[in-house]
């Protein structure tokens, strides 16, 4: 984190400086050119050294470096080296000196000006010689990363527990060991003109659609943005439509989730500095499901799936439902509740709408409290908010015990999506409903559905509609959908994302015991 | 960018369109209120010249597939005779979509809001109206296919708790053609052609929009069997209910036959949700007239329709309440104005001239079997 | 981008007029019955009976009463309805009303025109009973207090709910079946009838609740009889079943026959079905009512061997005829004393006949009245309870 700080206050945007001036002059020179570059920051580390019998110049940001890594790489070599004592004069000789000695490290010989101060930037510690225009890089960066962990949100009970971290070669490689397919790739894209983060753009060849690839290499090409800390700044400038609450790229810690999408046909976008990958085309349907759908029993796995459906429908609609059918449709409450409630109304200063905002804010309050405050006082907001939004509230007088169910089991709901940011969807969209219902009553809830299901329809993500498969209909994916089929029975891709192969086990058959000899089915 | 420009909508979601856009008000208000116990047979019927009348349609649009009705009338009558008709058409359009708006408006007020305005009302619906025709066909196609499957379910479950509570009593209908055909014919013509049936014209500016225009004829005459079907279903579910006397006195017949379920002392008093049903089937046909009306503008005046669908739809959402001023005058348009003036020339008149025109063409194109089917 | 301010604008403007129809929750009273009366100085006089919630919650329960009453006089239901307010402090909804009970004075006069105010309103739903007084004002009934369920119409309700589940006692009526009736040339309409025994002075204070015999009940009395709109008299409540059964809306009853010299069984029924078969012959309309029962035997006061099949065959016999004497009985009073069709045998001639049928159609009542009505009840015992053979059989064996 530290390091793009860094980078961010030597403020060199890589795009202004690409000029193609050379180092090809004497050591004094370089060695001013480079402080012209840098000023006076005092991470830059500038050294006079000797190889072979030139004079030469070597040039690190101490930040980005690792210490020992410069002492095995660099210096240590560079003292066998001198035992040679060798002329290097042209610039073939410099190149073999380089194989012969520091071919441990990784290296290359660059000679542009602003590749010199990119891999000064990117931690790499560069050897000048004098009166040679090659300059020798060397990879020496300092690799501070976070152990793989499980990851903190979307946790599952059974399945795989490791998680993403911030450094983006790791996650790479933990979807290269989860899939060893030769189709599987990973194209390097370089974003942010101030940081210049490394993107990686994964699919899987022969699988993801062409056109879908296509698009997405234009737009990354296409984005102009100074810069790039998480999958959150990137996913906003990717998506199709932005005024929406709805994610219209799915992001996830899960290295597990990431290698099925790619499998699905999807691609994914790495970004480093963060542990949230993205994936897309995705469709609704994604956020309601979770990896674990697949682990757990198929029966299991569907019922919880309409399980996170019905709460979805619960965390957006249920307080707006209260609203309205308390304050204008009271026939709809069989006699004995509706007794029940008045007379716990009986006395509550406000109107029930008021009351639903009251709670709702100050549910939303807790929880925005609980996320952000302190780990150490985390312990007094529990009970804090426990006193406020339940017993203290109804004895007070202010709310009425059922208003505290609603909205518990609201914000119970609300929890029960997997993916962070489709969550946050229904919590803004509820205010609305509330406000709506408590204007026109059930007529409100129910057009305010009509224009949340005419939004969701319009929506696409990478030309994939969003309500995708069930508008438009397709009976072939809905296996998928609400409810899971066993996983011999999956035999195809998605079709709305329009693979190149849509067969992914065409073979597949139920497991069952074999009664004579195998009959030849050939898909 | 691509793909979502180009508008199309898929044979499926013209069935649903189809199948709701026809039950649409009809479930809201009674149909053949003339054939009395017979009432389902009249549809049963009705459905046949349904059938006859949407394969005129297609015949219609089969003259040059992907293009709607506007640019045929332009291709056979010339540019200025058909920009007369087109804005007869639009007219006519819209007014139908402000009375099938009324019709619903009429229900929302007399069962849940008594004392809203009923102009507020029908302003926010046709703001959700604007919305959806704003987004383009695809997503109104869309839309309905995704409520299609709750409307189907709520309307299966009114008639599963309806039969559980013990209020289905079959012997109700009997007897059958106690007066013979005499209320049946009475029925049919011209009421049960022009509405549901006939009302269809409109849809043909759907047909034009779909992907493979060869299975559109059997999609269409697949979902009129459906809806006729359908419609005698709950004809027959709300006089079994209800009985003949009052299925034909409640303003609102199968709204009055769904206050009585009562099932497992739970389930009751569920009307409000059987409004908001109904409303979704409403909200199709309201914006598909509304669609074609803007078609038939943006035929005319060469503009992209969708610049007029903001102060059209106010104005619709005006003529909603402008249209009569009780309901009792709105229902004496709908039975005795409409269908004869209306719905005859327009739905039958007019396409039977086109259909005609073009088979002569057909002929003397010599073995014309190159357009016409 | 400047369409979606005047959208948003369009809907401010909605919006910040809106509310016509809300009522909170603590703005409203619960109407959970009426009471309908001849006024002194008008048409009606309409008595609401009102929850009053803070009794009916355990928490809050003092000693205040669970119902108030309400009473206004006019001249429409519709007006006295939205009047109320002259008394009460909140608006009345009247969406969970579960009893209209009509004095028998208005019945009479063929005052049922109120009837429509019931049909046509939104909130009034069909599923409260309609009911008849018979020796006391209606609005008295609303007053006696029972200590189980203390809201006067919900206890009216239920016990008429669990009457006709439990043996058949009342007709179940809603108003729309009353309504129906009315029109149909082939039925008359029928309701039930309650009255109120002991003093309906004493049986509207507290008191009445303390009392383990009571000082005032409200007990089913039976049918209420109408000539069209018209209430011209009443049918004892052991006929009731009987029409219930005519109706083929029977549930479940308990029927005693004899089975010798003041000795009686008992059987359960617990499953009936009703078939009319209606004809014309030679101008005499002709009805064969078959009567399917199935039940179990409950008590016997035989000392009868009831393992033995032939007795069960002649126990069944027994109850059968018993059964269909009583229901000719039923159908022999309306006949003669009333002709009136009440169970609707003229809607069967409809059905089955229904060319005859309009030809009479209007003076269908004196066509009843002639009618050949042939009841045939067949009654399968099932089983009998827990024991064989009944204890008086080894009785008689000792003595």
């Amino acid at each position: 984190m530290l390091n793009k700080w860094m980078k961010k206050t030597v403020s060199v945007s890589k795009k202004n400086n690409e000029n193609s001036a050379t180092f090809n002059s004497c050591i004094e020179k370089t060695k001013q050119k480079l402080q012209d570059n840098f000023g006076d920051t005092s991470d830059l580390f500038i050294e006079e050294i000797q190889i072979g019998k030139q004079n030469g110049l070597l040039c690190c940001l101490t930040s980005m470096t690792d210490r020992q890594k410069i002492n095995g790489a660099i210096l240590t070599p560079l003292t066998d080296a001198n035992l040679h004592n060798e002329q290097i004069l042209d610039e073939s000789t410099w190149e073999e000196y380089c194989k012969e000695f520091f071919s441990a490290a990784k290296h290359e010989l660059i000679q542009y000006e602003h590749e010199v101060i990119d891999d000064i930037l990117n931690g790499n510690a560069l050897i000048f010689v004098d009166k040679l225009a090659k300059v020798l890089s060397i990879e020496v960066q300092k690799i501070e990363k976070r152990a793989i962990e499980e990851p903190s949100t979307q946790t599952i009970v059974r399945g795989p527990k490791e998680g993403f971290v911030e450094d983006v070669e790791t996650n790479v490689s933990l979807i290269r060991k989860k899939i060893k397919n030769r189709h599987l790739r990973f194209e390097s894209h370089t974003i942010g003109s101030e940081t210049a983060t490394k993107v990686y753009l994964a699919y899987v060849d022969g699988v993801t659609n062409q056109e879908i690839l296509t698009e997405i290499r234009h737009r990354l090409d296409k984005l102009d943005i100074h810069a790039l800390f998480d999958s959150g700044n990137l996913e906003e400038l990717l998506e199709d439509k932005t005024f929406t609450p709805f994610p219209m790229l799915y992001n996830t810690e899960r290295p597990d989730i990431i290698a099925a999408h790619l499998l699905a046909g999807k691609f994914a976008l790495f970004i480093d500095g963060t542990p949230f990958v993205l994936s897309a085309p995705t469709t609704f349907s994604d956020f309601v499901s979770m990896s674990e759908d697949y682990y757990l029993p198929f029966l299991m796995g569907s019922f919880i799936r309409l399980i996170r459906y019905f709460a979805f429908l619960i965390a957006l609609l249920l307080p707006s439902l209260y609203v309205a059918v308390i304050t204008y449709h009271h026939e709809m409450i069989p006699t004995p509740l509706l007794i029940s409630i008045i007379s716990q109304r009986e006395g509550i200063p406000f109107p029930a709408v008021i009351e639903a905002l009251i709670m709702e804010i100050t549910f939303e309050i807790l929880r925005e409290a609980g996320i952000r405050m302190p780990r150490a006082v985390g312990g007094t907001i529990s009970i804090v908010g426990g006193l406020v939004i339940g017993q203290a509230a109804v004895e007070a007088g202010i709310v009425s015990n059922i208003m505290v169910i609603v909205v518990a089991l609201t914000a119970i709901s609300s929890f029960v999506a997997p993916i962070y940011t489709f969550a946050i969807a229904t919590r803004l969209l509820r205010f609305a409903f509330v406000i709506s219902a408590a204007i026109f009553g059930l007529y409100g809830v129910f057009l305010g559905m009509i224009f949340l299901v005419a939004h969701l329809a319009s929506l696409r993500s990478f030309s994939v509609p969003y309500l995708a498969p069930i508008a438009p209909f397709s009976l072939q994916d809905h296996g998928d959908i609400f409810i899971r089929l066993p996983s011999w029975a999956m035999k195809k891709r998605p079709s709305f994302l329009r693979t190149e192969n849509p067969n992914k086990q065409p073979n597949s058959k139920s497991p069952s015991p074999p009664k004579k000899e195998e009959g030849g089915t050939d898909s | 960018m691509y793909s979502a420009m180009v508008e199309k909508i898929s044979l499926l979601q013209l069935f649903i369109l189809i199948f709701l856009f026809q039950i649409g008000s009809a479930v809201v208000v009674g149909i053949a209120g003339e054939a009395e116990r017979d009432a389902w047979i009249a549809i049963l019927i009705a459905t046949v010249i349904g059938i006859i009348i949407i394969r005129l349609y297609t015949y219609i649009l089969s003259y040059q597939p992907g293009t709607n009705l506007f640019d045929i009338m332009g291709q056979l009558f010339g540019r200025n005779a058909s920009m007369i008709i087109s804005l007869v058409y639009t007219t006519y359009f819209f007014y139908i979509a402000a009375r099938v708006l009324r019709d619903f408006m009429e229900l929302l007020i007399t069962d849940l809001f008594p004392n809203t305005p009923i102009e507020v009302l029908s302003i926010l619906f046709m703001i959700a109206v604007l919305y959806v025709i704003y987004l383009g066909p695809e997503v109104l196609g869309r839309t309905a296919e995704t409520f299609f499957p709750y409307i189907i379910i709520f309307l299966l479950l009114t008639a599963i708790f309806l039969l559980a509570s013990g209020d289905i009593k079959m012997h109700r209908l009997q007897p059958i053609l106690a007066e013979g055909f005499t209320p049946i014919h009475d029925a049919i013509f011209p009421g049960l052609i022009g509405f549901p049936f006939g009302e269809a014209i409109v849809l043909t500016m759907f047909m034009a929009l779909t992907n493979k225009f060869q299975h559109v004829t059997k999609v269409s005459i697949g979902a009129v069997i459906a809806t006729g079907l359908t419609l005698s279903t709950i004809k027959i579910v709300s006089i079994s209910v209800l009985g003949t006397e009052l299925s034909e006195r409640a303003t609102f017949p199968l709204l009055t036959a769904a206050r009585e379920i009562a099932f497992a002392d739970f389930i009751e008093r569920i009307d409000p949700i059987v409004i908001f049903v109904m409303m979704l089937g409403i909200f199709i046909k309201v914006s598909v007239f509304f669609f074609g009306g803007l078609k038939g503008l943006e035929y005319v005046f060469q503009v992209p329709y969708r610049y007029f669908s903001i102060p059209i739809g106010m104005i619709v959402a005006l003529f909603t309440i402008l249209i009569a001023s009780n309901y009792t005058e709105h229902i004496e348009e709908g039975l005795q104005f409409v269908p004869l003036y209306l719905h005859m020339p327009l739905q039958i008149g007019i396409p039977t001239l086109l259909a005609m025109i073009i088979f002569i063409k057909g002929k003397q194109k010599k073995g014309g079997i190159t357009n016409a089917e | 981008m400047n369409k979606a301010i005047l959208l948003f604008l369009c809907l401010v403007l909605v919006s910040t007029a809106g509310c016509w129809d809300q009522a909170e929750l603590d703005d409203i009273t619960v109407v959970s019955g009426l009471a309908i009366d001849k006024g002194k100085e008008h048409k009606y006089q309409l008595t609401t009976e009102v929850f009053n919630v803070t009794a009916l919650d355990p928490e809050t329960r003092g000693t205040e009463t669970a119902s108030i009453l309400f009473s206004l006089e006019g001249n429409t239901i519709a007006e006295l309805a939205k009047k109320m307010n002259v008394i009460a402090t909140r608006k009345l909804i009247y969406s969970h009303m579960r009893v209209v009970v009509m004095s028998k004075e208005i019945a009479q006069e063929g005052l049922l025109e109120a009837l429509d105010f019931f049909e046509a309103d939104r909130e009034i739903r069909n599923d409260f009973s309609f009911i008849v007084v018979e020796n006391v004002p209606a609005k008295d009934v609303l007053k006696i207090n029972y200590p189980i369920q203390q809201v006067s119409s919900l206890k009216i309700h239920e016990q008429l709910d669990t009457m006709v589940k439990e043996w058949g006692g009342d007709p179940d009526i809603r108003m729309k079946d009353f309504i129906a009736a009315l029109l149909s040339p082939g039925r008359e309409p029928i309701a039930a009838e309650v009255k109120v025994i002991g003093s309906p002075e004493k049986g509207k204070t507290r008191s009445n609740m303390e009392k383990v015999e009571m000082d005032a009940l409200v007990i089913l009395d039976g049918l209420a009889i109408f000539n069209g709109m018209k209430h011209v008299g009443e049918l004892p409540i052991k006929h009731v079943r009987n029409f219930l059964l005519l109706q083929d809306k029977l549930r479940r009853t308990s029927i005693t026959a004899m089975c010798s010299e003041d000795k009686w069984m008992a059987a359960r029924i617990t499953n009936s079905k009703t078939r009319v078969r209606a004809r014309y012959d030679n101008d005499v309309p002709k009805f064969n009512v078959a009567i399917d029962l199935e039940g179990r035997l409950e008590t016997i006061q035989c000392p009868m061997e009831i393992v033995d099949l032939q007795a069960y065959l002649d126990m069944e016999k027994q109850f059968s005829e018993a059964f269909e004497k009583e229901i000719e009985e039923t159908i022999r009073i309306l006949q003669e004393d009333f002709q009136l069709d009440i169970f609707g045998f003229g809607e069967h001639m409809e059905r089955q006949n229904y060319q005859h049928f309009k030809e009479v159609k209007d003076e269908w009542n004196e066509e009843f009245a002639k009618a050949d009505i042939d009841v045939n009840v067949t009654l399968k015992l099932r089983r009998t309870g827990l024991i064989n053979d009944p204890f008086l059989v080894e009785m008689e064996e000792e003595e």
